[in-house]
């Protein structure tokens, strides 16, 4: 339910922009933008999360690094796409379903990930700019075996792990400087998924799903763009998600270089 | 009764389930521990009325020489110190967010006497003891510290002069139990010579007066020991500041009688008390005896339990020859060896490829009727046998099947075998004839497995 909820704020917020967009005037941001750009980029994200039906919760703490391609594909529309490895860590998640409990404190999975985001320039007025900006992430083929020690017999653990992540909403951009643009964004972040354990100990077997719910679903940003030199652009934005009685925290950094 | 049994089974049956033994017997304390001529026919147990002065068997409830105070809120603190000053105190801390005096008295001077003496003190609104404060899985229970095979501290293991156990030499319960205490819906049917349902360490854990196979009655009251004995071992009411701790701390006692007050029973009584025990309920059925005979209809009650999802335990047996049966029908049941408080296995302890796992049986602490010490002396004692190492096993099943309640029987059964320690891997690695896999280990069994890159 909050995945489609969260699919359908994406789409209710980006598709109508180009219409609602063709009577706003054009920012100096735009005003002569580059039609493709591509770099890298680094994300971090530690966020708390709740476990479907079980009074525990855990972490999510998840880092990547990734390859970005961004372009514009109307005027003041842009969409970036990414693509890379995401290295994810649920420690202490703890898995009593199977015949043997098991508590995860492996450290990072591996995986991949893959996502993309919109932007659309909705208006400016003096040295303010606002635009909407929607992303999706996925994680996904975090895949790692384990053998199970102190046993009296061989045993092995395997843990699967997926999740996604859309953060949307709207972005201030103060353009009154001349390279570089500072912003804050309010953003709807939910965030879901799954981590599978499976346990194989002689005939022994046991498969454990635990959905996963990200907790909090609001993140406050500030970010900043800076045109480096010439053709070369760096963004970086943190934010925090409040929750009750604590905060997690998102990070990024992209480096874009335009053709 | 008898000339019915003729009719209905057998006379090499008969014959073959006459011998079914119970697997310890108790002595009348007078024995030394160190005597241990023997002890393959007869196992030792020396009751505790012979070595637990009263003296002993109490553990410390508080600091010896620390009180806590709390003054009347108007009084300013140096007014205090110097009153806490007036009684000539070692060490004064103040726990500034409650007002709170944590003092150390002279070791000359009396702990109740400066208590009695501060609470007089119209400036004093409190004035005790500093309690002393232990782990909630540890249970209270008078004699715990008595109980090795639960948690092993290195100490005696006995009455002075008794032998030094080893430290961890036990099945990790109090580590165990702060994962789970158990399910008081989960039963564990003790198969025996019935209990005292008087006793006050268990009687508020039965589930029912029972079924006695042997009087034909639906009270199976313990008239030799043995049943009250390994009832207590596997659940004896725990946390209660009274005599023993039971593994399975919150599971409950059905009691069938089907041995008699001489300790012997027929296989016919044992076919009947396993259905009875399914089919009124019980999750896991301990068997703490056994026959040198192979037979198909006690086999098929066994194998009745195990399709109908009961975990059945019994022990392998005491005169170190092969396993006996029932624990021999491997598939359905596990069999239970013997260590002692070192992690050794007892010389007694039945040997073969049968054996799943082994729990302490040496010298364990456990209930007796209460009209069998007599009315001067605690209704406990010390037993050793697998008939004591079978019950730790069955209460280790029953807090399984409290913890996960969708494990099948067979998963149970292996949870508890692969948990196991092998404790004796110098001289045997891996599963062997003397342990099976290993002594039982709840902790690894229970507390999740970290899983570590």
């Amino acid at each position: 339910m909050k995945n489609s909820l969260a699919a359908a704020f994406l789409l209710a917020v980006l598709l109508p922009l180009p219409a609602f967009t063709l009577s706003s005037p054009p920012g100096p941001f735009s005003s002569d933008p580059p039609k493709l750009r591509a770099g890298i980029g680094l994300d971090y994200m530690s966020r708390a999360i709740d476990l479907e039906g079980e009074a525990q919760s855990s972490r999510l703490k998840s880092r990547s690094v990734g390859l970005r391609f961004d372009m514009e594909i109307a005027e003041g529309f842009n969409m970036n796409l990414t693509a890379g490895l995401s290295f994810s860590d649920c420690g202490g998640m703890v898995f009593r379903k199977l015949p043997f409990s098991l508590e995860y404190q492996a450290g990072d999975m591996q995986g991949v990930r893959l996502g993309g985001n919109l932007a659309k320039r909705l208006f400016s007025s003096g040295d303010f700019e606002m635009d909407v900006w929607g992303q999706f992430v996925s994680s996904i083929g975090s895949m790692k075996k384990w053998k199970l020690a102190d046993l009296a017999v061989e045993g092995e653990a395997e843990g699967k792990l997926t999740w996604f992540e859309v953060l949307a909403g709207p972005r201030i951009f103060y353009r009154g400087y001349e390279n570089v643009s500072p912003y804050l964004a309010v953003l709807y972040c939910p965030l879901w998924g799954s981590f599978q354990m499976d346990e194989t100990i002689m005939e022994l077997e046991g498969t454990e799903k635990k959905e996963i719910r990200g907790d909090g679903l609001v993140r406050v940003s500030l970010g900043c763009t800076w045109d480096i030199a010439g053709k070369l652009s760096l963004r970086g934005e943190a934010g925090v998600i409040p929750r009750k009685g604590a905060a997690d925290l998102g990070a990024s950094l992209e480096l874009l270089f335009a053709f | 009764m008898k000339s019915l049994l003729s009719k209905a089974f057998p006379k090499r049956w008969r014959a073959a389930v006459l011998v079914l033994i119970l697997l310890g017997i108790p002595t009348t304390g007078n024995e030394k521990w160190q005597n241990k001529d023997g002890i393959r026919d007869r196992p030792r147990l020396q009751t505790v009325k012979a070595g637990l002065p009263e003296h002993r068997i109490r553990r410390r409830r508080a600091a010896p020489d620390e009180i806590l105070v709390k003054f009347r809120e108007s009084l300013d603190e140096s007014s205090a110190r110097a009153t806490l000053e007036a009684y000539r105190v070692r060490k004064i801390e103040r726990i500034s967010q409650l007002g709170v005096y944590h003092v150390q008295i002279p070791s000359q001077a009396g702990l109740e006497e400066t208590i009695s003496a501060l609470v007089r003190n119209p400036d004093v609104t409190y004035a005790g003891k500093n309690p002393r404060i232990h782990l909630t899985a540890s249970p209270n229970d008078e004699y715990f510290w008595r109980q090795y095979a639960l948690y092993n501290s290195g100490g005696q293991v006995e009455v002075p002069g008794s032998p030094q156990g080893k430290a961890r030499a036990d099945i990790k319960a109090t580590a165990a139990w702060e994962e789970t205490k158990g399910d008081g819906g989960v039963i564990i049917a003790v198969l025996d010579t019935g209990l005292d349902m008087d006793h006050p360490d268990i009687k508020n854990k039965v589930v029912s007066k029972g079924r006695d196979f042997i009087n034909d009655d639906d009270d199976a009251a313990d008239d030799h020991w043995h049943g009250t004995h390994v009832a207590g071992i596997a659940a004896a009411e725990t946390n209660n500041n009274r005599g023993i701790a039971g593994v399975a701390w919150n599971c409950r006692i059905l009691p069938v009688k089907i041995i008699d007050k001489d300790g012997y029973g027929y296989g016919s009584e044992l076919i009947k008390g396993i259905t009875w025990a399914v089919d009124n309920k019980a999750n896991v059925i301990n068997l703490s005896l056994g026959t040198e005979d192979d037979d198909p209809t006690i086999k098929a009650a066994v194998k009745y339990a195990y399709d109908k999802g009961v975990v059945v335990v019994a022990s392998a047996g005491n005169d170190g020859s092969s396993v006996l049966y029932p624990a021999a029908y491997d598939q359905f049941c596990l069999a239970v060896a013997a260590t002692d408080y070192l992690d050794n296995v007892t010389e007694w302890s039945n040997r073969g490829r049968e054996i799943d796992v082994a729990a302490p049986g040496e010298m364990i602490l456990s209930l007796m009727p209460t009209w069998y010490n007599g009315p001067n002396h605690p209704p406990y004692a010390f037993a050793s046998g697998t008939s004591m190492a079978a019950p730790h096993v069955a209460g280790f099943a029953a807090l399984l099947k409290s913890f996960k309640p969708w494990l099948s029987v067979a998963d149970i059964m292996n949870v508890i075998r692969f948990s196991a320690d092998d404790v004796n891997s110098a001289q045997k690695k891996g599963r062997d004839n003397d342990i099976g896999y290993g002594r039982i280990n709840m902790e690894k069994a229970l507390v999740p497995l970290k899983i570590k890159s």
